[in-house]
Parts: C-alpha cells; structure tokens; sequence
C-alpha cells in the first residue's frame, strides 16, 4: 500500500503544484473568471509555467527531486495564501437538472476505471519506450542528456516535464495519473465552456462523449501525452473565448502561453498558434482594434513557452524542428531518408482496403493500424457542420479541421484526440435544438464505450482499455511481473543488466521498454547512429555486399582533386562501401593529407575510406543529381584510376570529375565499368566486430525481424551468443 | 374534416376491426413461415450480442427488437412471435383511417381510400408475418401523416413525432429509407416556401435530426457488419416491379382467367404511368396554390415524395446497380398509388369522374377481398402447413433421434418447430438432391417421388415422404403454373 501512497503524492502533488503556479499566474493576469473556471484554468496554465520551470532544471542539469519538492511546497503555501479571501466576480449559469445527473452517472464510473488503470504499472507501448523512457534518463542524469541521440529525444517534451516532478515521488503510474487529472479536467472545461458560451446542452454533450471516448480513456490513462494536449487546446479556446467577451489583452498573452506550451507538449499543436492568430486577427479588425499589439502578445506569450523546445534543438542539434525538416536543417543527427520512410510508415493505412472504411475503422473497428476508436458517436460528426449556422460553431470547427490536419500524416486514431472535443463541442450546438437527441446519444456513446461492452463491436486486437485489474492497480501483484505480462522484453531486464556494461550499449531492430531498463538501447530508425548500425548488420546479407566495382579509367592526369558525382535521380539511396584511387595499377595509399567531403550526408564520409566492406556512406535521402564524394589530395596526384565499391545499385548512374591545379573541375570520366565481384569472406563476423567496435556489446533481436532467419542458420559466423531469450525475443552477446 | 359518422365510416370501422380479427386468427393459426423461422432461429433466439457479428436483409432490427421483447416477456408461439407486427396493422389501420378523413372527409372517396390501404392481400400477409414490412409501414404512413398535420397547423412536436415514426419505419426495414428520404425533402422544401428560410433549420432541429438519432441508435450495431451483398432482393426492370406488385395485389388466385393475367401484366404499368401523370398534374395544381385547400398538403406531400422516390430509384438503379423494389420491398407504393389515384379523382372537381374512381377503388377492393388465403402467406405458400407436419413427425416419431431432409427453406422452417416443439434430437437437413440418408423427407410435390418413399400426407405444394412402400396418401395435382 505504501507505494500506492507514493504513487498517488507523485500525481496529486504535480497537479496542486500545477494548480499553485496557475492560481498566482491568473490573480496576475485576470481575476474575472468564475470560481470553477479559476480552478480549473489554473491547473492548465499552471502546467505550462511548471514545465518551463522543469525545463530550465532540465537545461542546467539540476532536476533534482528536493528542488521540485521545496519550490513546489512554496508554490502551492503561496497559492493557498493568496487565494484564501479571493473574490469571485462572476457566477455561471445552472446547470440543467438531467444533465447534472447524466454527468454524474457516466464521468464518475469511467473516471473510476481510468484512475485505476493509471495507477496499474504503466506497461503502454510508447509509454514506456520513450515517453517514460525520456523522463527516467533525464530523472537520472539530473538533466537533459545531451550526448545520447534519439529522435524520440528530440520531440518536444512538455508534458514529460510533468511526468518528470511526478516520476521523482511515485515513478512510472505517478506520471500516469498526472494524466488521469488532464483528462478529467477536459470534460469539466467543456462543461463550464458550455455554460459560459450559452451552450450548456452542448458542453455537457461534448464533455460525456470525449470522456468516454475510447482512445481518450485509454490515451489519458497512460503515460502519453494527447488527452493533456486535448485539455489544454481546450483552455487556448476558453481564454479566446472568454477575451472576445471581456476584451482584456492580458488574456491573449495568457492564451499565448498556453499556445506555446501545446507546441512544447507535441509539435502536431502548433496549429492552435494559427487558430489563435485568425481569430484574435478576425475579432479584432472587426472591432477595428489595436490588431497589431494583440497579435503581438499572442505571439509573445507563445514564444515564451514554445521558443525553449526549439532553441534547445537548434543549439543542440542545429535543427529546432528535429527530428523532422532534416532537409533543410541537415544534421549528424537524424538522416532525411529516415526521416521519410519513418513519416511514410506512420501515413499509410494497412489492412483496410477501401476509403470509405477509414471512418469506421476510427470510429468504431479500431482495426487496421489505426490504433483505437474515437467512439461510435462521431460517425455522426458530419451533423458537425450544422453548427457552421452558429459563429461559436464556426470557430470550433474552423480550429477541428487545424487539429486534425497531423492526422493525415499519421493514421493513429489518437492523433484525433485534439480535435475531438471541438468536434464533440460542434456536434452539441448542432443537435442542441433537436429535442431528447443530445442526452440520447450521449448514453448511447457512453454505453457503448464501456470497456467491457467494446468488445462486442470492436476489432479483436483493437487498442483499448479492459476491465481493470485491482491486484495490479493497488501492487498486491509486484509491479515488474505485472509489467512483464505486458511489456514482454522487461522478462530480459534480469540478464541486461546482469550482463551489460553501464558503459556499453545494446543494439535492437525495434524499440524496447527503456523506462524499465537502464542501459542504453540503439534502435535501428531512432538515430543516424542506429541507423549506421542497421547498415552495419544488414550488409553482409544478400542484396548489401558490395559486389559492385565501378572503375572508372582515364589518361594518367594530375589533379588536385576527384569528385564522383551522381547524375540519377532514384527514390533510393546512393551509397559507397569503398572509394579507391589508382595510379599505374596500384592503389593511391590514403595519407592524412586527403581532405574527404560528401554531399549530403559529409558526415560520415569516412565510412567509404575505411577499408571494411560492412561499412558504406550513404546519402540517406532519395538520389538525385548533384550528390557526390570529394577527396581532395592536398598537394598534386597523378592517377588514372578510380574504383567505386558498392552494391550493385542498378538505379546509380555516376560521373568522374577531376579538379587540376588551375582550381577548374573537368569530367574525367563520363560514366564506370562495372565489375561484379565476390564478396569478401567473413563478413558476418567483420559486422559484428564493426558494431562491438562502437561500444555496442549485445543484440537484441526479436524473431519476426527479418534478420533473425539468417541469424538462425548462421550464428556462430556472427559470433554472437545467445546469452537468453523470452517471448519471440532473443538477447545476445557478440563475441 | 367532417366528425360526424356516417355510413361510409361505419362501414369502414367495420371493415378495419374485421380485417384487424382476421390478422389475429392468421397470426395464432397459420403456420411459420420460412423467413419468420430464420428472423426467429437467427436474431431472435441467441443472445442479442451475437445477433451483432454478422449482417442478413432478414434482420428487420425494430422487428427483431420487439419480437425479442414480446417472446422473452410472453413466451414461445407463433402469435406472441406476431405480437410486434399486428400491434404495428393496428396502428396502420389508425393511420389509414386518421389519413383517409383528412384527405377524403367521409363518403365514397374516404371509403374506397380506407379499403383500397388496407384490401390488399400483400399489404394484410405482412401485417401478420413478423417481419418488419408491416411495422415500417404503418411508421412510414404515421410519419406521413403527421408531417402533413405539422405543415397545416405548424405544430412543432407533430414534426418531432413524424421523425420518430420516420426512424423507427427506417428501422423496421431499411427498404422505406426512399420513401422517407423524399418525404422528409418534399416537407422541407414544403415548410420553407410556406414559412421561409428560418423553418429550414426547424425541420432540421425537429425532423431531421431526431430520425438520424433514432435510426443510428437502433441500426448502428446490426449494420456494422452489413455489406451491399446483402441487399439482394429485388428487380431488374422498373415495369417488371410494377407488373409484379399488380400481379400480387390482385392476380394471387388466378381462378382460371389466364387472360385477365395476361391484361394486368400488360397494362399494370401502363396504367401506372397514366396515372403517375395524371398525379403528377394534381400535384402541380396544389404547388401552384401553395397548398391552401384543404387536402393540398398530403397531395403535395404523397405525390413529391412519390416523384422523388421513384426518381431516386431509377437513379440509384442506373449509377449504382441498385434492384428496384419487388413486392414486399415496394409495399409502400401500394397505399402511396392508391392514395395519389383518388386525390386525383378529387382534384378534378367533376362528382362523376369522383364516383366512378370511388366505384373503381371498391372494386379493386373487393378483388382483393377474393385474393386473401387466411391459411397462408403469399410468398410462403409451401410453408402453410408446416405446423401440421412438424406434429405430425413428432406424433410419429416423439423425441428420438430422427433426420429430416428438406429444401433449404423448408428446413428452416422446421428449424422453428425443432425448437418449438422442444425436440433437439432431430436433426434436420437441408437437401435439395433427394439423394442423402433420411428417415423423413420434404419435397415439393412437382418433382417426382424417389424409389422407395411412400406420400404419408401432401397438397398442392408439398409431400411428406417417409420410407416404405405401397398405398399411403395420394397427393393432389400440383398447382398450374400462373406465369
């Protein structure tokens, strides 16, 4: 029991420390709120102040639990000081009788099933794999680490910041119920937005069917980010709403801050940023206001929150979007192609064979990989547009359609969620008027949202909340079985650690629940690092030999410098195993004169001039004309040869250039001859050993990945050995 | 509308509660017919859950719903199986009537509309059958009715109410979606020219969208699993539906008259084209009035939504494949033709043309009256005496192990008596060759008998065979082929 105490100080102290920072945020800023709204805004707004705090621990690495815990202490004695004569200028309406009831019969039970999932040990996927995963590295290092590179690492991280204060008293569920408390703030925003927009049947419509949305019960529930996100998109809406009605500029900045701070929680809400900016811009020419200056202190109060996520990249990574826009802001960090291939992975539908099939697969199947069901109610979303009659409908669907643009990018159902209480909000103002309909589908959605009744309709492998587990909930099972029932590699954690080097690392295909495992885990797509690794291992398979020789010959000729530029454009990549310069038969003897360069990806030219066929420079990006591979001699060299190593690379068509010492490129070779060689011997092993040599000492390899059916056949010409295996995944040592 | 009884009310009163007496003798006396039995075996009998995993056209969700509702409160028997649908012949007899006097007032014409909505063997077969035909007829009439009580008094709930009997007709059948579909356009476009642009958003908030509720509350789970396979009944040529809902209404019997088959055939169609034009210029005399007589708005309300349906027929047909409705799936157009037929008598002002329509109507009627079989179904005809085979077995057999072969449908039928009669030891087997092993067999009486069977009973229809030889019951001849 005590850890169940220790878990619920975690959240309860986040929150009130949250709560705190927003009370004194808003007795500065605005006091004309009522006295639920003033509560309730609080905590939103006070999450965005927090996690600034966080943030500016995190970046001097003093992120240390009695920090958080005495500046929290402060915060909330502070608060509770101030607060205790406040004056409440306004009052909301009532609200209607049936309504009351119906909130009080549907959100209790289900905040009752959400709060004991959240207590349950976090087992979620990304939960525990990054987003968690982030929070312990940094809870252990005192700080961002800033010479381990992930791309999740990347990612803005201002709800992580919560989870981090939370994470220091009750570790992983502690940061979990941070998100049970956004969660349930949401439905009561949309409640009392309701009442104070004039729509009261419409807000307590939208707060049931968003409460009891499936992906928003099991999202919320768990340590991610997207039903905070939700929540606090909500409040960007309520400050407009409520500055368009009281027309007091504090509020803009307000709204400012909490625009920033949804960007600071996940980039796909930068959208709200621009909803803010049209409406405030709109409201205001109407007005014939000052436009100007209330744009300006939106766009402060944005920057404020927003500008530390990216000026941290951009110092950090030299790109402040990272890990996206890798094409215009190049890096060592994260290569474009992956970039791509990882953005087209997360873009394309599978397993559901006709369009007309997605909104039933969103909204009711979850199958496909979609990932969840938004509810069978919002098949119904259309009658949205009858609110467009409506100027409030308007704005809330005008700010739906921002939100849900990510969603064409990435088919997970939760990437809805911060559109989805606009929507649930449209849909109630649109069906407001029709007698019984509201309350009717409200019970209808919420009946049909019960865990236990989802899956009667539901895809079998849907992503979905069950019944929850009250033995794992309150640890009378131990929490590391329980997390091993679900999160299948911590049955691992015993051996990884046992025999992994604190300094060594471990290379995976796939990523691995790293909040419960502390070594560090490359995975092959997270990092231009695991890519190289990926490469690596991949070579000395069929299809990645180099047996390509391309030689191209010419006049022995005096140049300064040679350069292989590619003339093809190909959706694959352009890569060189090996670069070699002749003169008279014999190989150019590489001397630390030579000056190398590639364009792109110059980073890791050196791979093409290390002698190891495992290890090749790639353009990692799509091939085009323009790309090449430069070495530049440093004094005069008189060749008549150069060899380029690779895979056979049908799709390359490449030219030889030659810099003399007039400082002028000549073409010195218009295309190669090619040569299909034998691949060298031995090269499974020169893989490995090509790994170990970067500090990485162990495998972990599941066994759907396709380079587990060579591993099967060949593993003593890998040397590795198989140190132990559990559920399809196997951990090896290399030799 | 006149209040007063008079003899054309008192005559149709009578009619109504005969007609009401005879659905209840069918319903307790006539045997399960093979789409009852699959209504029953399939959606009725297992849990509610399952009825969700997979999607039939034969699962009439309100039907199923209400037949669920009444078996599980009244228990197991043909009539409480019928309960829900001649609950719903009542309430269509009450709109017939409540529409008859508002449209017609009383006398010849109000007769004839009451007798012509409801003396139809087809109409009166699915006010009995569970099945959910009847239920969304007498919802789709209510739903007209009250819309058109809605536009004359502007009463708000009478539009609310109308979207509740719409939804639940919707639900009952999926087939009346068109009707409903064109009704609601026709009352729109109706309550905007008479009210402007503001009772748009009325029939929006009262109509519209309390019947999208209503139908996505009840349909949502049966459909999810629905594909358009399912949607396979139906016609491939719009006369050849039309001829086919003449033939059933006034051909079932055929005495006889080949001729006369041959005319209807023939001419049914043309008649309805007449007929729609001459609806068709009613209608434009009651729009250029904007519906100020009185009985304007249900002929502007029964002859649009008349025209848009068929016209959203023909269209889905020719862009999307779509069947045209076949007899119990055009059960509509029977009350929605004879209704427009004698709004347009009356809208010619002429007393003889009103009197010969009236005359015509009644007997067309009274042909009807000839057609009806109140020991069997139209469309089940070889269903009619199940009843009484299924207690024959038993009595022969009691309940031992026994394997009855039968045509598919038939053995769905004795599917429902398997359970009924509560004898899970027989097995009964769907067998269209003859050919499997069998201690009992079904088979239509025109193929010929199998070596080695004897006819234990037979009609027209049907035999009942059981191994042996010699003697036994000579059946009669099979029924002349009436097309």
């Amino acid at each position: 029991m005590s850890d169940t105490w220790r878990i619920l100080f975690g959240a309860v102290f986040t929150v009130l420390f949250c709560w705190a920072a927003g009370r004194l945020l808003l007795a500065w800023i605005y006091r004309g709120f009522s006295r639920v709204e003033m509560n309730l805004l609080a905590i939103p707004c006070g999450a965005a102040s927090v996690s600034l705090f966080v943030f500016g621990l995190c970046a001097a690495g003093v992120a240390r639990k009695g920090v958080m815990l005495w500046v929290g202490v402060a915060t909330i004695g502070l608060a509770l000081w101030k607060t205790r004569r406040a004056a409440y200028v306004r009052r909301l309406p009532e609200l209607p009788k049936l309504w009351l009831i119906l909130l009080i019969v549907v959100i209790a039970p289900f905040f009752f099933v959400y709060f004991l999932h959240g207590l349950a040990p976090e087992v979620s996927p990304d939960g525990v794999e990054y987003h968690l995963g982030n929070v312990r590295r940094i809870w252990l290092e005192r700080g961002f680490v800033w010479d381990y590179h992930n791309m999740y690492c990347y990612l803005s991280q201002g709800f992580e910041m919560l989870f981090l204060v939370a994470f220091e008293f009750g570790r992983h569920s502690a940061a979990a119920l941070v998100h049970v408390a956004f969660q349930l703030i949401l439905p009561i925003l949309l409640v009392t937005f309701g009442l104070r927009s004039g729509y009261p049947r419409a807000g307590c419509f939208a707060a049931v069917v968003a409460y009891t949305s499936p992906v928003v019960g099991l999202d919320g529930s768990i340590a991610y980010n997207d039903v905070g996100l939700a929540t606090v998109l909500m409040s960007v809406l309520y400050l407009l709403h409520v500055w368009s009605e009281e027309n007091n500029p504090k509020l803009l900045f307000l709204a400012g801050l909490l625009c920033g701070f949804s960007y600071g929680i996940k980039y796909t809400a930068l959208g709200i940023t621009a909803v803010a900016v049209a409406y405030v811009g709109f409201v205001v020419f109407r007005r014939r206001g000052p436009w100007a200056t209330s744009l300006a202190l939106v766009l402060a109060g944005a920057a404020v929150t927003a500008s530390p996520w990216v000026l941290r990249n951009w110092i950090w990574l030299g790109n402040p979007l990272a890990p996206f826009f890798n094409a215009w802001f190049p890096n060592p960090y994260y290569h474009p192609g992956m970039e791509q291939i990882y953005r087209e992975g997360l873009a394309h539908y599978e397993g559901i064979p006709h369009l007309w099939q997605i909104p039933l697969e969103l909204t009711v199947h979850g199958g496909g990989n979609v990932g969840g069901m938004l509810g069978p109610v919002f098949l119904l979303a259309p009658l949205a547009l009858l609110a467009l009659r409506n100027p409030l409908g308007r704005l809330l669907l005008f700010t739906a359609l921002v939100l849900a643009l990510p969603a064409t990018q990435n088919t997970g159902s939760r990437f809805l969620i911060p559109a989805l209480p606009f929507v649930a909000m449209a849909m109630g103002i649109a069906i407001g008027n029709s007698p019984g309909v509201a309350p009717a589908l409200a019970v209808f959605h919420a009946v049909l949202c019960w865990p236990t009744i989802l899956p009667l309709y539901c895809h079998k492998y849907a992503w979905r909340l069950g019944p929850p587990n009250l033995d794992a909930s309150f640890r009378r099972i131990p929490e590391m079985e329980w997390v091993g029932r679900h999160a299948l590699d911590v049955a691992l954690a015993p051996q990884i650690h046992a025999h992994v080097r604190p300094d060594r690392k471990i290379y995976s295909f796939a990523g691995r629940p790293e909040a419960y495992l502390d070594r560090e885990i490359l995975v092959s797509y997270e990092s231009a690092e695991a890519n190289l690794l990926n490469d690596i291992l991949l070579t000395p398979l069929h299809g990645y030999k180099p047996t390509a020789h391309r030689r191209f010959a010419f006049p022995p000729r005096a140049v300064e410098a040679v350069r292989v530029a590619q003339t093809a454009a190909s959706q694959s990549f352009w890569s060189v195993a090996e670069l070699r310069v002749y003169a008279g038969g014999r190989e150019v003897p590489r001397a630390p004169s030579w000056r190398l360069a590639a364009h792109p990806n110059g980073w890791e030219v050196q791979l093409a001039f290390d002698n190891s066929p495992v290890t090749r420079w790639s353009s990692w990006e799509a091939s085009r004309p323009g790309q090449s591979m430069e070495v530049r001699f440093g004094r005069s060299e008189t060749i008549d040869a150069v060899v380029v190593e690779s895979a056979a690379e049908g799709y390359s068509k490449l030219r030889l250039e030659g810099r003399g010492s007039d400082g002028r490129w000549v073409e010195l070779a218009a295309q190669p001859q090619t040569v299909d060689v034998d691949p060298p011997r031995g090269m499974r092993l020169a893989a490995t050993r090509e790994v170990k040599a970067r500090g990485v000492s162990h495998l972990l390899i599941q066994e759907t990945d396709f380079f587990y059916q060579d591993l099967l056949h060949n593993l003593r010409y890998w040397g590795l050995s198989e140190i132990g295996h559990a559920n399809g995944t196997h951990f090896y040592r290399i030799d | 509308m006149a209040r007063t009884s008079t003899v054309s009310t008192r005559i149709a009163l009578c009619l109504l509660l005969l007609l009401t007496g005879l659905n209840v003798y069918r319903a307790r006396r006539q045997s399960i017919a093979t789409d009852e039995a699959m209504t029953f075996t399939r959606f009725v009998l297992p849990p509610l859950a399952q009825t969700w995993q997979d999607f039939d056209a034969n699962n009439h969700v309100l039907n199923t719903l209400a037949t669920r509702v009444s078996v599980a409160r009244l228990g197991r028997s043909s009539f409480t199986l019928r309960l829900p649908t001649l609950l719903a012949g009542v309430l269509y007899f009450a709109a017939v009537w409540r529409l008859a006097r508002r449209w017609f007032g009383g006398g010849l014409l109000f007769l004839a509309c009451v007798a012509l909505l409801t003396v139809n063997p087809l109409i009166l077969d699915y006010l009995v059958a569970c099945r959910g035909y009847g239920m969304a007829l007498a919802g789709w009439l209510w739903g007209m009715l009250l819309l058109a009580e809605a536009a004359e008094s502007g009463d708000r709930r009478k539009m609310t109410a109308g979207a509740v009997a719409f939804a639940l007709a919707f639900c009952a059948n999926l087939a009346f979606v068109f009707p409903i579909a064109a009704g609601v356009l026709v009352f729109a476009g109706l309550e905007t020219a008479r009210r402007g642009r503001a009772a748009l958003w009325t029939v929006v908030d009262r109509l519209f969208l309390p019947a999208v509720a209503i139908s996505f509350v009840l349909l949502l789970l049966p459909l999810l699993h629905a594909t358009p396979a399912n949607f396979y009944y139906g016609a491939n040529l719009l006369h050849g539906a039309i001829s086919e809902l003449a033939e059933v209404s006034l051909y079932r019997e055929p005495n006889g008259q080949p001729w006369a088959y041959e005319m209807l055939v023939l001419w049914a169609p043309r008649l309805c084209a007449a007929l729609a034009v001459a609806a068709l210029w009613a209608l434009a005399r009651a729009l250029w009035r904007k519906g100020g007589r009185p009985g304007d708005v249900y002929l502007i309300l029964f002859g649009g939504s008349a025209t848009l349906t068929l016209a959203a027929l023909v269209a889905a047909h020719q862009s999307l494949g779509m069947l045209y409705p076949l007899n119990r799936t055009a059960l509509y157009w029977i009350p929605t033709l004879a209704a427009l037929a004698l709004a347009t008598a009356k809208e010619t002002g002429l007393r003889w043309v009103r009197i010969a329509a009236g005359a015509l109507a009644l007997a067309v009627a009274a042909r009807g009256v000839t057609q009806i079989r109140p020991d069997r179904f139209l469309e089940w005809p070889e269903d009619a005496q199940m009843s009484y085979i299924s207690s024959r077995i038993l009595n022969e057999t009691g309940n031992i192990p026994v394997r009855i072969c039968a045509p598919h449908a038939r053995a769905v039928t004795l599917g429902y008596y398997r359970i009924h009669h509560g004898v899970p030891k027989w097995k009964v087997v769907a067998d269209e060759t003859n050919q499997g092993p069998c201690d009992w067999r079904l088979q239509p009486a025109a193929q010929p008998l199998p070596d080695g069977w004897t006819v234990l009973w037979g009609d027209s229809d049907l035999l009942l065979l059981h191994p042996g030889q010699g003697g036994g019951f000579q059946p009669p001849a099979a029924s002349p082929p009436t097309r």
